[in-house]
């Protein structure tokens, strides 16, 4: 069993800004989701975990180790996909993959071989294994570099923004296998995509202007809702009318008409419908509270 | 929208820390070079010419700026992925095309431009020559700013800006930044520029192509002022004229065709390839294979394996890339035309030398210095950043690979560079040779050059991985180690105060390597231990600051001693006693074991013995007559001692009280017969001895020294070597009275420490026959040299006898006759060759693997002594003894009375091998048999005008022997380079000629003007009247003990040969400066019967005198010239069947027509083809003959 330790994170950045705020969190086997807005933390997050950089104040903590204070030995257990990554030009994926093992401490040629062989044909990566990653649309970079974050014996994975650019056909191959890997490590999703979470992750977070604003499990947070979220169809000009008066948490259309839910007890007035809650509900609910 | 576009490409680049960088650089460059006060002798600091001249020169680097802009300027979409954006709004290609290229052209402009302004601040500084200085004349500058700056900056932006929007590439934009400023440097070697300095001078015809090649303008501006005089210098504006217009206008127009090609080639489209279509994917059978989770180690042999696969990575970025190549190939280029330039035809004369190894390693060794460190420099940014500015730095730095292994194979793949650049060196070297069909390789020495240039290479890299590592950004930290490597390894350093070796960061000593010597002693170890261990330091530090994940900053420093395990103590420690260690044993050796003198210091000491002893200058001196000297050579051991018995006589006409005796190399058992000690300066080295009774006119006394010298290695010493020792014994002899030369020469520091002002006087006629100042007497000497065994030992003299004794070869020279007191003492393992020649025995003494010339060195011997047997008199001695010495002395060889020295790479590795080459080997070895008689048989008085006897009667020897063995081609070539040298140099000079009857000693008017002179003379009353009056002047001259010779002599003698209505030509010559403009135009060709030629052709000629006050007056002229008419160009001739007529024709006209028969189908017509006459333009003394 792997455990994951934050206590008490900052993170400051030289221009004033805090991207963390007093965070703290802990994670173990299994996939974690962390969802948040974009400019919520999300990726300084996974940078301070992933020892990209040091935070201003607080606790990493793996297995026991220090992450700040002793990187090297946390790093044996990483397997990291970044949100943006660039890659050698000229150089094959194969080849690319095999160097990343090597890094990684994959010391034994056959062990390398294969593991890269098998991550190349679970990406859908194999028929262009000769090609230079470099030439890649975005959607087969984002493969690659999902395959190349689960090289080597990675304990703590932890994959920013991944679904990004995938299709719909790529993406649930690449969360089945996130899945399968989740029940012995680590795996942190950080995304704003409340469907990624939803469907995977039996333990969330959701992240907003560098704090932790709920942590639980989707369903049971999801059902804390349960009878307090309405919906109307409004003219779209009232919204602010709304707005004013009701927790409005989310808008949107749908089938052509423009809908508002709003967070209440009981129903706010006439013309609202309870709906069932789910976990989109839960998350802007969340941050709409967050806001005042 | 341009408006907008331009504004806000504007507030970007000024904005760009490089804009303020940059426009300060050249600030301060401009400001140091103004405040330096660099000018030829006697031209104004802030003179128009010396502005503009500075400002070419420092325009060459205007590239480097243009680079930085175009990179921010145009690749900046690219760096930050902003192409999509940017290239998706409405912005048109025109707009976005000309704002860019507004922006970088108007940003390098101003801040080159700060340059002016800093010249003129620097020129402002009160520590300048105020003479020297003119007026501010902002037109100046505005002009320069004008016809030099706005063009060079335009073409060189659009060439830079061109190739950075087309490629899109950084790299691509360095690259073609370096090429153009390599290129310019290969092309000022190929032309043999001025700005080299060489003394060789360029190629008139060449000079014309270069000066419309050269984009910068600089060989236009050469071309302009060639022979410009000091007054034009200072007065003169640049014309927007001639090649200069034609330089700029061709050049942008040619940039404005870059600029509308790479616009139309210009792709405003996103730069990334398209991404391969998905149906690939389906094809290929993928294995049923499974992703598992894999056992991981982090051991040794991971950290070898990810070692290697980084370095792998690395490399194949390197070298698999189109930038490399272009560097390879610009590199390739570089050094075939530095060899090609330094080997073959370098010497003045066409002719090449032998591409021996240490020669082709010698010429290339700046250039690898140069491009290597550029490169390192480049590089070091590139690979350290590399991973960041391809955001690949996530994915590697969260590995468990150590901090160590990355660091290493960065290092390592960077080392690789200056040693691929090394390799691909040796390749063209070894390639040359074979071409030349050389197959003496001498792999030993190429492996040496790795060692040598390697260490510089080595530290560099690990000062710029230190600074990349330490500044945390990319450009800032090549800039600042551009910087470093500037500064210490040019004379900058110098100037800023860091003159001890030991502060110039990276700074190795020189090394010289001679194919006699070898390396010899050298210090360079010591310092590379120094260096390296220092680099290594550094190396540690930038390894605990590598960036592998963003740090707040304190921790960043933290991290250096932060788990700082056992072994990082030990290494931390033995690398600082290592280099500790190495550093005391330099500081002991410079400044414990022998005094360490600061120029600073070095100034006090002159200024102190000018002030204490100038008031001996005028004491009666003693005059050295007699001489016993024993000299023992050690080296092996580098050291020597030295014995003197002295004769000294009081030939003056005053009783001689006192005597100063400064040394030049510490004296012990000084002894003056008769006279006390009165005084004994250690510090400046000075004695003053009083005599216990004067010493009265015709009285002689003894006078005794001994030296014992050692070297330790880190004091260059070129005179005693392992083997090729040559000490001249001036080098070491103390003078016996004031010395005049260690008095500061240097106007201002004089001007600074209120010394007075140097005066130079006016030579005229009396003085020289007066002057008792430089009277000197013709000496006994006596001589027991003694060196190891296996040496030979040689001085002049006749060889007594020669013995072995304590394992040691001892030889006895005594001279049959006095001889003029030029002596020097001579040891190495030498092969010998003897042949007796009419009772004369020719021996040559060389470096036993240098036999290739010696044959020629021979017979060249026997032709001239057989001519001056014949024409001017008996040889006194019984043998002529020719010896070698390294390559590290920059003469071409000397003559001592009976023994010459002649230097390796000046004789005998010139590539004699082609016969239709000028014989530069027999042309040297006569300039020296000749001054057996010129200098040594007759000694003219050491006054002005005695370099008429020594140089000037040498050349003639030599043009009159040459013409014996070679025909008129050989003469016209002497005439042509003697003639470029009086002009081309006299443009130098730092005082105002003088006519050559009064010359003191000038180079272009011994070497040059002599030459031309004596020809014009012997052209006029033919070579036996010459002859005659040479032999008679011999005859009445040769036994004087005390030289009375003065050119005054040589006149009178040279009236009585000459015809009455010609003498006046003797006196334009001699007496005079004198200077010729003649041109001739073809006409008319007419066939006539008898299968001979009319024809016509009209000569222009004009006579030029320079007056006192150097103003340039036009003579009337009236005199003999020749006319020849060739059937090849009179500079390329083979024989002298070539020459259809060559006859003398009366020129008394400015204008005047000619018409001549000839009986050969003519091709060219000259006036002058000797080239007796100085003409600055010759050019245009052979006109082409055309058809009918």
């Amino acid at each position: 069993m792997n455990f994951l330790q934050i206590e008490n994170l900052t993170k400051i950045y030289p221009n004033g800004v805090k991207a963390l705020d007093n965070l703290s969190l802990n994670i173990s086997n299994g996939l974690f989701g962390l969802l948040g807005p974009n400019g919520a933390g999300k990726s300084s997050l996974m940078r301070s975990i992933a020892s990209l950089q040091t935070p201003s104040s607080g606790k990493i903590l793996f297995n026991g180790n220090d992450i700040v204070e002793n990187p090297q030995e946390v790093r044996k257990h990483f397997g990291y996909l970044p949100q943006n990554f660039g890659v050698y030009p000229k150089i094959s994926v194969q080849e690319l993959l095999n160097h990343l093992a090597i890094l990684k401490g994959v010391n034994k040629q056959t062990d390398r071989r294969n593991q890269v062989e098998a991550l190349l044909v679970q990406t859908n990566l194999y028929a262009h294994r000769k090609k230079a990653v470099a030439t890649f649309s975005g959607g087969m970079k984002q493969r690659f570099g999902i395959a190349q974050a689960l090289l080597g014996n990675p304990q703590l994975i932890i994959v920013d923004e991944p679904t990004a650019g995938l299709d719909p056909e790529e993406r649930n191959r690449f969360l089945n296998l996130l899945s399968e890997i989740g029940e012995e490590v680590i795996v942190i999703l950080s995304t704003h995509i409340v469907e990624d979470v939803r469907d995977l992750c039996p333990e969330m977070a959701i992240l907003a202007n560098g704090k932790i604003i709920a942590q639980g499990n989707p369903v049971k947070l999801t059902e804390s809702l349960e009878g307090k979220i309405w919906s109307k169809s409004i003219n779209k000009e009232l919204l602010e009318v709304y707005k004013n008066r009701f927790n409005v948490i989310s808008t949107r259309f749908f089938a052509g008409k423009f809908q508002i839910q709003v967070f209440s007890n009981e129903k706010p007035e006439d013309g609202f419908n309870q709906i069932p809650p789910d976990l989109e509900n839960y998350f802007f609910s969340k941050l709409s509270s967050q806001q005042f | 929208m341009m408006q907008s576009l331009i504004n806000f490409e504007i507030r970007y680049q000024q904005k760009q820390k490089s804009f303020v960088g940059f426009a300060l650089l050249f600030l301060i460059l401009g400001f140091l070079l103004g405040k330096q006060g660099f000018a030829p002798p006697n031209v104004d600091f802030n003179s128009h010419f010396q502005i503009f001249y500075n400002s070419a020169l420092i325009s060459l680097s205007c590239v480097f700026p243009i680079m930085f802009f175009c990179i921010s300027g145009v690749l900046r979409d690219k760096q930050y992925e902003m192409e999509s954006l940017v290239y998706a709004t409405p912005i048109q290609k025109n707009n976005f095309f000309l704002s860019r290229f507004y922006g970088v052209f108007l940003f390098s402009l101003i801040s080159f431009s700060t340059f002016l302004i800093g010249f003129f601040l620097g020129t402002q500084m009160p520590n300048l020559d105020s003479e020297r200085l003119q007026n501010f004349e902002l037109l100046s500058y505005l002009w320069i700013w004008m016809i030099l700056i706005v063009p060079n900056i335009f073409i060189c932006t659009s060439l830079i800006f061109s190739v950075s929007l087309l490629s899109k590439n950084s790299l691509a934009t360095y690259m073609i930044a370096i090429a153009i400023y390599a290129l310019y440097w290969i092309c000022s070697v190929f032309i043999n520029s001025p700005l080299l300095a060489n003394t060789a001078p360029t190629n008139p015809e060449i000079l014309n192509l270069a000066a419309i090649a050269d984009p910068f303008g600089l060989s236009a501006f050469f071309e302009q002022t060639q022979y410009w005089s000091v007054l034009q210098k200072n007065e003169n504006f640049i014309s927007l004229s001639g090649k200069f217009l034609w330089n700029r206008f061709v050049w942008l127009c040619f940039s404005g065709l870059i600029l509308i090609w790479s616009y139309k080639k210009f792709d405003f489209k996103i730069s990334r390839n398209d991404p391969k279509g998905k149906s690939a994917e389906m094809k290929s059978i993928a294995p049923e294979t499974k992703y598992v989770r894999v056992q991981i180690e982090t051991s040794e042999k991971s950290s070898l394996l990810q070692f290697f696969s980084l370095l792998k990575i690395e490399l194949k970025y390197i070298f698999g890339n189109l930038p490399f190549i272009a560097v390879s190939i610009i590199w390739v280029v570089l050094i075939l035309t530095e060899i090609l330039s330094k080997i073959n035809h370098v010497e003045t004369y066409n002719d090449s030398l032998l591409p021996a190894t240490n020669l082709l390693i010698r010429e290339i060794t700046n250039t690898i210095h140069f491009f290597g460190l550029l490169l390192v420099i480049f590089y070091s940014g590139e690979l350290v950043w590399r991973e960041r500015s391809l955001n690949l730095n996530g994915v590697i730095n969260v590995t468990p690979s150590s901090n160590a292994t990355f660091f290493l194979a960065k290092g390592i793949s960077l080392l690789f560079i200056p040693i691929s650049i090394l390799v691909i060196g040796v390749f063209v070297c070894i390639g040359f040779q074979i071409s030349k069909s050389y197959f003496f390789f001498e792999i030993g020495q190429y492996i040496d050059l790795f060692y040598y240039s390697g260490i510089t290479f080595v530290f560099y890299s690990m000062l710029s991985l230190f600074l990349q590592n330490l500044i945390q950004k990319k450009h800032l930290a090549m800039l600042i180690t551009g910087i470093v490597a500037i500064v210490f390894g040019t004379s900058i350093a110098q100037n800023i105060g860091l003159e001890h070796p030991m502060l110039q960061i990276g700074n190795m000593p020189e090394i010289t390597f001679s194919n006699m010597n070898g390396y010899g002693r050298t210090s360079f170890h010591y310092f590379a231990i120094y260096w390296l261990s220092f680099g290594l330091l550094l190396t540690f530090f930038s390894f605990r600051l590598w960036k592998r994940r963003e740090a707040e900053s304190r921790t960043r420093w933290k991290q250096i001693f932060s788990k700082f395990k056992k072994a990082y103590w030990w290494a931390f420690f033995g690398l600082f006693a290592i280099f500790l260690t190495s550093g005391f044993i330099i500081f002991y050796n410079t400044n414990i074991a022998v005094e360490y003198i600061s120029s600073e210091e070095n100034l006090n000491r002159r200024e102190a013995y000018e002030k204490k002893y100038k008031q001996y200058e005028n004491l009666q001196k003693l005059v050295l007559v007699d001489a016993k000297t024993e000299m023992n050579l050690y080296p092996e051991q580098g050291k020597y001692d030295f014995k003197a018995n002295y004769i000294l006589e009081n030939t003056g006409d005053s009783i001689v009280i006192q005597i100063l005796i400064t040394e030049n190399e510490a004296l012990k058992n000084l002894s003056v017969e008769n006279a006390t000690l009165l005084e004994h300066d250690t510090k400046l080295g000075t004695y003053l001895f009083i005599f216990k009774k004067p010493v009265i006119p015709g009285q002689k006394v003894k006078f005794s020294y001994e030296i014992e010298y050692k070297s330790n290695g880190f004091t260059a010493n070129k005179s005693l070597l392992e083997n090729g020792s040559y000490l001249m014994h001036n080098s070491f002899e103390p003078s016996l009275s004031y010395n005049e030369n260690f008095e500061i020469q240097d106007h201002m520091e004089r001007e600074k420490r209120n010394l007075p002002k140097k005066e130079e006087e006016l030579v005229r006629e009396d003085d020289i026959l007066n002057d008792q100042n430089s009277s000197f007497r013709k000496i006994d000497f006596e001589t027991i040299v003694s060196t190891e065994t296996g040496q030979i030992a040689l001085a002049p003299g006749d060889l007594l006898c020669h013995w072995k004794e304590n394992g040691r070869n001892y030889f006895q020279y005594k001279s049959p006759h006095k001889i003029a007191m030029f002596i020097a003492y001579f040891s190495a393992d030498y092969a010998v060759q003897k042949e007796e020649y009419k009772e004369i025995s020719i021996e040559q003494y060389y470096h036993p693997p240098h036999f290739f010339n010696i044959d020629k060195i021979e017979n060249s011997s026997k032709m001239a002594l057989d001519y001056c047997l014949q024409n001017f008199g008996d040889y006194p001695l019984d043998h002529l003894r020719i010896a070698e010495i390294p390559s590290l002395w920059n003469f071409g060889g000397q003559a001592l009375p009976g023994t010459i020295s002649m230097v390796e790479d000046r004789l005998y590795l010139i590539d004699d091998r082609n016969p239709q080459h000028f014989d530069l080997v027999a042309k040297r070895t006569i300039h020296e048999v000749a001054h057996q008689y010129w200098g040594h048989i007759l000694t003219p008085k050491n006054t002005e005008g005695a370099a008429i006897f020594t140089e000037g009667f040498a050349k003639y020897t030599e043009a009159v022997v040459m013409e014996k063995l070679y025909g008129k081609s050989a003469v016209i070539q002497l005439s042509e380079q003697a003639n470029e040298r009086y002009f081309s140099e006299r443009a130098f000079a730092e005082q105002q000629e003088s006519p050559l009857y009064l010359s003191n000693g000038e180079s272009y008017l011994s070497y040059g003007k002599n030459y031309i002179s004596m020809l014009a003379t012997k052209e006029l009353i033919g070579e036996e009247k010459v002859n005659s009056v040479l032999k008679s002047l011999l005859g009445k001259f040769k036994d004087d003990v005390e030289p009375k010779l003065t050119s005054l002599d040589f006149l009178k003698e040279l009236y009585k040969v000459t015809p009455k209505n010609h003498q006046n030509l003797i006196d334009d010559w001699f007496k005079k400066i004198i200077t010729y403009d003649l041109k001739v135009d073809f006409l008319k060709l007419e066939k006539l019967e008898n299968e001979s030629y009319k024809i016509e052709f009209e000569v222009t000629a004009r006579k030029f005198e320079d007056k006192e006050n150097g103003e340039v007056v036009s003579v009337s002229i009236d005199e003999p010239i020749q006319i020849g008419v060739f059937t090849e160009n009179p500079n390329r001739l083979q024989n002298d069947d070539q020459i259809i007529y060559l006859k003398p024709h009366r020129i008394n006209k400015g204008k005047m027509k000619f018409s001549i028969v000839v009986k050969q189908l003519p091709k060219f017509i000259t006036i002058d083809p000797l080239a007796t006459r100085l003409d600055a333009k010759r050019i245009d003394n052979i006109d082409r003959v055309s058809k009918f």
